[in-house]
């Protein structure tokens, strides 16, 4: 029987070295794109500088925490730095940053695809990501923000600042969101190759479906809550103000039913890329794929109907606190089941810790303690004395952090090489990980305790027996940053001087492995052959070139 | 940037003068546990109940998880005699085990926490009644009989409810010992009680974030003890802390007779004409003629210009503002020496400062 290897599939007619990323030039080339994998890549870099901005805003509250009265901001200015924080990271790096940054780059190569269904879309998306952040930039030299993210009335309609600017950039984010879902919907209904069917399809594939289902319902009622308070502050209509005849509680209620569904937006691309790092790195299937795809869309529907869960204290009525606290519930048995499959996937596999996998592993972890701690707080009694505590502060960052950046990491890890051609150092990789590891737990651990011993939430000053425990959270979170630059300049670094990557360098079984390295601008000359899915048999390693080699038969 | 309240530069000094901690340290007669502050109400038990239950299910879990996880990672790792094996890519009786278990589980968190939320939730009959009056940023108290205080002060081992209202925007009340949180809106009443079981001092914080001064919205709880308590404490030497003074009837009978001595018979004007004289009159006057700050003569209802072109009618609101937030709003001409009367003027007090103008502007 003959067997032979796949060779990449360059393109033989534009000459060896021609691929996505050299085939024009000139900023308006990129600009004006239509290519999945240079708006992703823009999105790559948008993302990042949010990331690295966010990040900065962190670093100065935890800074000023050091001190109880306060180490260097006046309150004023403390307040504005935590709303920042929130929202620069929420809106411009943790909601679009997998789907736009590694979700355009990777789902039309999974499908064996040339593009995403709509690619003058896809750039729309990614200009409407852009002009948010220059509204986001408005609000940083208009006069800032002191609302949180979460902009509460009346607060929020009455407070000097940028509101408008915010409320107009995060409207138009939301945008960029709605169009990048709509795309993805249509992407995985009508361009699957032919013989991937529904349940041969990557599970990154599934969850990203799942994510983009609910951007396209959820983020509508974001929009219109944010008109609302727009026009309500600036024309003084009675919405949400009770001096102008409104109802503050129903802003919570309109808020909210887009941001509980917010974060499974968050957090189902993570679960996307974490399928894919624990198949690949442990060389095996994951455990009981049929009931982790279905975990996908059960959290998903599910998420909408739990929004009363942060309004328990609120004075909604209990039979609607009854309600929610049940259906809360109901979300918690998917995302075990996920974590349990995931874990089994290690079970007699062949793991391969690389720097990706650190972060798949962390994962695991974290997103336990993520998970769990939100049982806490979905249980009514116990949410009574931790709401708006930083055990909450700790429940989400665990989960927003620990879970969703660990696993951006992960993801941006493992497809670096696809995507730019080349390695990085592993050991700086590692390193990396280790840090943000160690730092991030350093800085929200304690934060549970806190909470629960009286620490509450959006304080800049604090009573002088939480002091301890908030330098301790300073120092993490300073270790947590080394970590960070260190990750990114390692990246950066190997553009630079990196070695050049072979075509597969981790051995993954998905489609995107089967272009060239980096993929040319139609990805692929002929779409492969479908392939029962994770199946890692056919690969082998080819110590020579580094290369996991496909070996198929004739 | 004005350097006198640069918090760095006021901190460096501080610490040169060995200046003192911020505010008073609990005096409870028990303590807390790693988790939990001491529970001080017929409510704290229930709520510590569910939070271990679960706390123990979350510690089982991970430590399984983790512990499991950390196994395979070595056992199964790619090295030399170790490349995989074949094993079964699915399996539902796991499957169904692993969500069954913990789905039990979770029905017990569930059902113990709705038992304690309806308990904290549902006001009893026949307890008394104190209003808590929110605002951006201070805690006001207002008892049967007229009585208003900057401290909460209530008896042992009483229903007590609380009628929530919030002058602005929503704050939140949270009595960490009590275990008992609720948010304070404003445009309606929020209700929560309490039947305290411990005697003392305690915290209790705004947790709803309401602007700049959040962190500083806290105020003071006295528990009173009883008399048996208040002698336990004189035998520990704690006698002069507060709840173990003296009882809650005694505490009430004094301070209404000196609040209503103060304030009985006035009517708001008069109250607010009081106030003038006590803390206004150094740079306002009443006559017209100019001072530090505007007359207050024909000032209510009059449209100012501001120191940005601007223009503003002195309405209920404006006055409110100027008082609690001096330099938002600068009147034209006049210079940004005022400074904030929040925890010196009380809503009795303002409601008799906008009666007094409405007087003055006849």
């Amino acid at each position: 029987m003959e067997t032979t290897i796949t060779a990449p599939q360059e393109a033989p007619q534009e000459g060896s070295g021609k691929n996505y990323l050299n085939q024009t030039k000139g900023i308006l080339s990129w600009m004006f794109t239509l290519d999945h994998k240079r708006i992703g890549v823009m999105y790559l870099v948008g993302v990042m500088i949010s990331l690295l901005l966010g990040g900065m805003f962190a670093l100065l509250v935890r800074l000023n925490l050091w001190s109880p009265e306060g180490l260097l901001f006046s309150n004023q200015t403390y307040n504005e730095f935590f709303t920042l924080h929130g929202a620069v990271m929420v809106f411009l790096f943790v909601i679009p940053g997998i789907p736009g940054a590694l979700g355009n780059f990777i789902l039309p190569l999974m499908l064996g695809a040339k593009d995403v269904a709509f690619p003058r879309i896809n750039l729309m998306s990614f200009w409407l990501w852009a002009i948010g952040l220059v509204f986001f930039m408005a609000v940083l030299m208009t006069g800032r923000i002191d609302t949180g993210w979460t902009f509460y009335t009346p607060y929020s309609v009455t407070s000097q600042g940028s509101v408008l600017w915010a409320t107009m950039g995060a409207f138009i984010l939301g945008f960029s969101s709605i169009f990048t879902g709509l795309n993805f919907i249509v992407t995985v209904h009508r361009m699957r190759p032919k013989g991937m069917g529904w349940f041969n399809m990557p599970l990154f594939v599934w969850a990203i479906y799942a994510t983009a289902i609910i951007q396209v319902m959820s983020t509508p009622v974001l929009g219109i809550t944010l008109l609302l308070l727009f026009v309500e502050r600036a024309a003084g209509l009675g919405i949400f103000d009770p001096a102008l005849g409104g109802d503050p509680v129903m802003f919570e209620h309109f808020f909210w039913f887009y941001s509980h569904p917010a974060v499974y937006i968050m957090i189902l691309p993570a679960m996307a890329v974490q399928s894919e790092l624990m198949a690949t790195f442990s060389r095996k299937k994951v455990f009981g794929y049929t009931l982790v795809a279905y975990s996908s869309i059960a959290i998903a529907a599910f998420g909408f109907l739990v929004w009363g869960h942060h309004m328990f204290v609120s004075g909604q009525s209990q039979w609607a606190g009854i309600v929610f606290s049940t259906l809360t519930f109901s979300i918690s048995i998917p995302s075990a089941i996920k974590v349990f499959n995931w874990l089994s996937t290690m079970y007699k596999g062949s793991v391969h810790l690389d720097t990706p996998m650190y972060y798949a592993l962390a994962f695991l972890w974290m997103f336990t303690i993520g998970g769990l701690t939100g049982m806490f707080l979905g249980t009514m009694g116990a949410d009574i004395h931790l709401h708006d505590t930083y055990f909450v502060v700790a429940h989400f960052h665990y989960v927003m952090v620990g879970s969703i950046m660990f696993a951006f990491f992960g993801g941006l890890h493992y497809w670096w090489p696809k995507m730019f051609g080349v390695m990085y150092n592993e050991l700086a990789g590692k390193v990396a990980a280790g840090f943000m590891f160690v730092g991030f737990n350093v800085t929200f651990f304690p934060q549970f305790v806190m909470g629960t011993r009286g620490m509450p939430r959006r304080y800049a000053t604090y009573l002088p027996e939480f002091q301890t425990m908030h330098q301790v959270s300073t120092v993490g979170a300073f270790i947590l940053g080394t970590g960070v630059a260190i990750a990114v300049i390692t990246l950066i670094y190997s553009l630079i001087n990196g070695r050049k990557a072979p075509q597969n360098p981790w051995g993954g079984s998905t489609m995107e492995w089967e272009t060239a390295t980096p993929p040319i601008t139609t990805n692929f000359i002929t779409t492969p052959k479908v392939k029962p899915i994770y199946d890692h048999s056919p690969l082998v390693y080819n110590e020579a070139t580094g290369n996991w080699d496909r070996i198929e038969e004739a | 940037m004005n350097l006198l309240f640069n918090p760095l530069i006021a901190n460096l000094v501080a610490m040169a003068q060995g200046a003192p901690q911020v505010a008073e340290p609990l005096d409870a007669s028990q303590t807390g546990t790693f988790w939990m502050p001491v529970e001080g109400s017929t409510l704290a038990p229930q709520t510590d109940w569910v939070f271990y239950y679960i706390f123990w299910i979350s510690v089982i879990f991970t430590s399984l998880i983790v512990g499991v996880m950390i196994f395979f990672m070595l056992r199964y790792r790619h090295r030399k005699n170790w490349d995989g094996e074949k094993s079964a890519s699915h399996g539902l009786l796991l499957e169904i085990t692993w969500s069954v278990i913990p789905f039990l589980l979770t029905v017990v968190m569930w059902w113990k926490g709705l038992e304690s939320y309806m308990y904290a939730d549902v006001m009893p009959s026949n307890a008394i009644e104190i209003q808590v009056k929110a605002r951006q940023w201070n805690w006001e108290f207002v008892y049967p009989n007229g009585l208003t205080t900057d401290e909460l002060h209530i008896p042992k081992d009483e229903p007590v409810v609380f009628i929530l209202s919030s002058a602005d925007v929503i704050h939140s009340f949270w009595v960490p010992v009590w275990r008992v949180k609720k948010d304070v809106v404003p445009g309606r009443y929020n209700k929560t009680w309490v039947e305290a079981t411990v005697a003392g001092k305690f915290n209790l914080f705004c947790t709803e974030y309401c602007g700049k001064d959040h962190s500083r919205m806290m105020a003071s709880v006295i528990v009173h003890g009883t008399p048996e308590d208040m002698q336990a404490a004189e035998d520990r030497g704690q006698y002069l802390m507060g709840g173990f003074e003296q009882t809650y009837e005694d505490w009430y009978a004094v301070a209404s007779k000196e609040f209503l001595a103060k304030y009985e018979g006035d009517t708001p004007a008069e109250i607010g004409e009081k106030v003038f004289n006590s803390k206004c009159i150094a740079c306002h006057t009443i006559d017209g003629s100019a001072s530090v700050g505007p007359t207050w003569k024909g000032l209510f209802g009059k449209t100012e210009t501001l120191d940005d072109g601007s223009t503003v009618v002195v309405d209920e609101n404006y006055v409110r503002e100027s008082i609690y937030d001096p330099g938002a709003k600068l009147v034209e001409g006049f210079p940004a020496l005022m400074t904030t009367y929040t925890g010196q003027v009380d809503d009795e007090e303002l409601d008799g400062i906008i009666a007094y103008l409405k007087e003055l502007a006849k």
